[in-house]
């Protein structure tokens, strides 16, 4: 499969309703949608191709299925997020987004996006863990990410002040509505008789979440009752949320509507199908956002798209997102909203209003144009890429057949660009040359021949080798994720030979531990080796300079070469797990 | 298959021939006096181990002076350094 257009880099939009994140996924269709407008080369990335957009080149992702069984190792290596690099990979993609996983790697760019610092606002509805979470989270994905994409200005000042460090990578572009690309019918569904809503009303869409402050919506009707005016409201979304245990926002909302006695005025629909959703925002005469927070909010987004009227809590984000709206309220000011609602309310034109609809539909698209091309500018000058070191793993085989396969996957998963990867067999009895051929497309070199032990098979492999980087792998251990790009990271210091930290695990499953060697100390290393070996990489010039392995040696002849090493190069730790060890009996 | 639990003997003499090659004196010494008391030197282990288990908090003192052999070492030699050589020769 190729969708490499001469010239253009191959986008992969990811589709972030994978993770079950509805507002993520409109996210990722309309980027995707926009730079399709605009003549991007575009792939979605899905795990449900039947769901994309039919103008779009898809690509499934799929779960990854080597090394299956071994939880010790998916609990260490961020197993779901390699899924979406190796798909992309796969498909030829040049650069990802919107990243929200930090999957950026020197050969995998990536365009981070960070809908909102939520957790900077509204502090009391993260824990501490949380918040740290978050913040670690957010700075990976930063470290990661050629460029920073935040849907609004607002955002984008979080960030900066969060991560100055990091500040040069950000740039704004605030996403469209679906509407957009898929604008609602004309003929508007009948969604008042089926759910027996009055001719004209106030709309609030929003998940029942605390910060979406529902309650001051029936606080503000009760105050306008009050007044002798009675003003319906339609409430429509996911009435419950996984952070919300108690539901403690709906109970707030009810118990607003009870206290103020409006409870004919308020109907709560819950979660309704999308073309009623769309059909009351077509209908409703007004939207109402409440919330304490947003990112970029996709209700005012549609509403916008379709010439809804708006009343917003009075947020940066909000003013910047509809500077047209009908009024803005503290968001925790009923009386506020209330006022609001008195002025506009008696001039409000009864909806659907096809003519406006069509205008403002007219004016999205060209929205949506420019929000593609702003993200395809934001591409081009994230494109500069390190060139990766030639990096050469060589790795030594006997009857090794059972383990044999999970290492070669494992060195050839890393997806690294710049692999030389070697195998030398022993003349295996077992089926091991059977899986080497599997892949030898993928190998620069492989042999089955008897020689004398394996550190004459290493320098066998070595004396082929061209990389700038080498390192060995034993057939029974293997490579974590990400583990060659972290290494040609590493390189970019002055150094000669870096070492890691190892997961050594049983191969029963019953034990497993992280080994992280101390840091580098010359005398100790001249009484024990503690440098892991499969978790070792140096330069080819420090390979020059001490010659190959000691062939006399068969059991340390590793510990032999780290330390005539050791004599001639400059040898550092990376506190890094770079691979995994096998303790077995075979 | 080069895994650093097999090997056995010989894999214990390779280390000790590294050492004295590239560790030097000290390192050969100690090396050495490990091989040569390597019951004594497992028995102290067994022992630390059995008394981390049961919660000592100086279970390495303890050990220490449940194995008199162990009281007082040539000179040169450090204990620590050889509880490192017990474990690298892994017999």
């Amino acid at each position: 499969m190729s969708f490499v257009a001469k010239g253009k880099p191959l986008i992969g939009v990811v589709d972030l309703a994978m993770s079950g994140w509805a507002a993520g996924g409109i996210v990722s269709r309309t980027m995707a949608l926009s730079l399709h407008a605009v003549g991007a080369n575009v792939v979605f990335l899905t795990a449900h191709p039947e769901t994309a957009p039919g103008c779009l080149k898809t690509v499934k992702l799929s779960e990854p299925t080597y090394l299956p069984g071994e939880w010790t190792l998916r609990k260490w290596s961020g197993w779901k997020k390699s899924m979406t690099a190796v798909g992309a990979r796969r498909a030829g993609v040049d650069v990802i987004l919107p990243d929200v996983e930090a999957l950026g790697s020197p050969s995998l760019r990536a365009v981070g996006w960070i809908p909102d610092f939520q957790h900077l606002h509204l502090s009391d509805l993260f824990s501490k863990e949380q918040k740290a979470l978050l913040n670690r989270a957010f700075k990976k994905l930063a470290a990661r990410s050629a460029r920073m994409l935040f849907s609004s200005q607002d955002c984008r000042r979080d960030y900066v002040e969060t991560f100055p460090a990091f500040a040069e990578k950000a740039s704004v572009a605030s996403f469209p509505s679906l509407f957009a690309f898929e604008p609602p019918p004309e003929v508007v569904v009948a969604v008042r008789e089926k759910h027996h809503l009055p001719e004209r009303f106030l709309l609030v869409i929003n998940q029942f979440w605390r910060h979406k402050n529902h309650r001051v919506v029936p606080e503000a009707l009760a105050i306008l009752k009050a007044r002798g005016l009675e003003v319906p409201v339609v409430m429509a979304g996911l009435p419950a949320d996984h952070r919300d245990r108690h539901n403690e926002a709906l109970t707030e909302t009810l118990q607003a509507a009870t206290r103020g006695n409006v409870w004919p005025q308020c109907f709560i629909l819950g979660k309704v199908p999308r073309e009623d959703l769309v059909a009351l925002l077509q209908t409703a005469v007004a939207v109402v956002q409440p919330s304490r927070f947003e990112g970029w909010n996709t209700t005012l987004q549609d509403a916008k798209a379709i010439g809804c009227p708006l009343m917003a809590s009075d947020l940066a984000v909000h003013r910047e997102q509809c500077p047209q709206a009908l009024g803005f309220f503290p968001p925790d000011d009923a009386a506020a909203l209330a006022d609001i609602i008195a002025h506009c309310w008696p001039s409000l034109p009864a909806r659907p209003d096809p003519t406006r609809q069509r205008a403002a539909l007219a004016a999205e698209a060209e929205f949506a144009q420019a929000y593609g091309r702003q993200v395809g500018n934001d591409l081009r000058r994230g494109r500069s890429m390190t060139s990766l070191p030639k990096i050469t793993v060589v790795t030594p085989s006997y009857n090794q057949g059972a383990f044999l396969e999970q290492t070669i996957l494992s060195v050839l998963g890393q997806l690294y660009d710049n692999l030389e990867y070697i195998v030398i067999d022993g003349g295996s009895t077992d089926d091991s040359a059977a899986v080497i051929q599997r892949y030898e497309s993928s190998l620069a070199y492989w042999v089955s021949e008897k020689d004398r032990g394996q550190s004459e098979a290493l320098n066998k492999g070595f004396s082929r080798a061209t990389g700038d980087i080498l390192c060995w792998l034993n057939s029974d251990d293997f490579l974590l994720p990400g583990a060659l790009h972290e290494v040609a990271r590493q390189f970019r210091e002055p150094v000669d030979l870096i070492y890691g930290n190892c997961l050594s695990f049983s191969d029963k499953g019953t034990r497993s531990i992280v080994n992280r060697p101390p840091q580098h100390d010359r005398d100790l290393l001249a009484l024990v080796d503690y440098i892991v070996q499969p978790s070792t990489f140096w330069r080819r010039s420090l390979w020059e300079k001490t010659g190959p392995l000691n062939e006399a040696i068969h059991y340390a002849f590793d510990w032999e070469w780290f330390l005539r090493a050791d004599r001639i190069g400059v040898l550092r730790k990376a506190d890094f797990i770079f691979s995994a060890y096998r303790f077995h009996d075979a | 298959m080069h895994k650093s639990s097999h090997g056995g003997q010989k894999r214990a003499q390779e280390i000790v021939a590294v050492a004295k090659t590239h560790g030097g004196e000290v390192a050969a010494r100690h090396y050495e006096f490990a091989i040569e008391h390597i019951e004594m030197l497992k028995k102290y282990e067994n022992l630390a181990l059995r008394f981390k288990g049961r919660g000592l908090a100086s279970y390495l003192q303890l050990a220490r002076w449940a194995t008199p052999a162990l009281w007082k070492l040539p000179p040169g030699l450090d204990f620590e350094k050889l509880r490192q050589c017990v474990n690298m020769l892994k017999l």
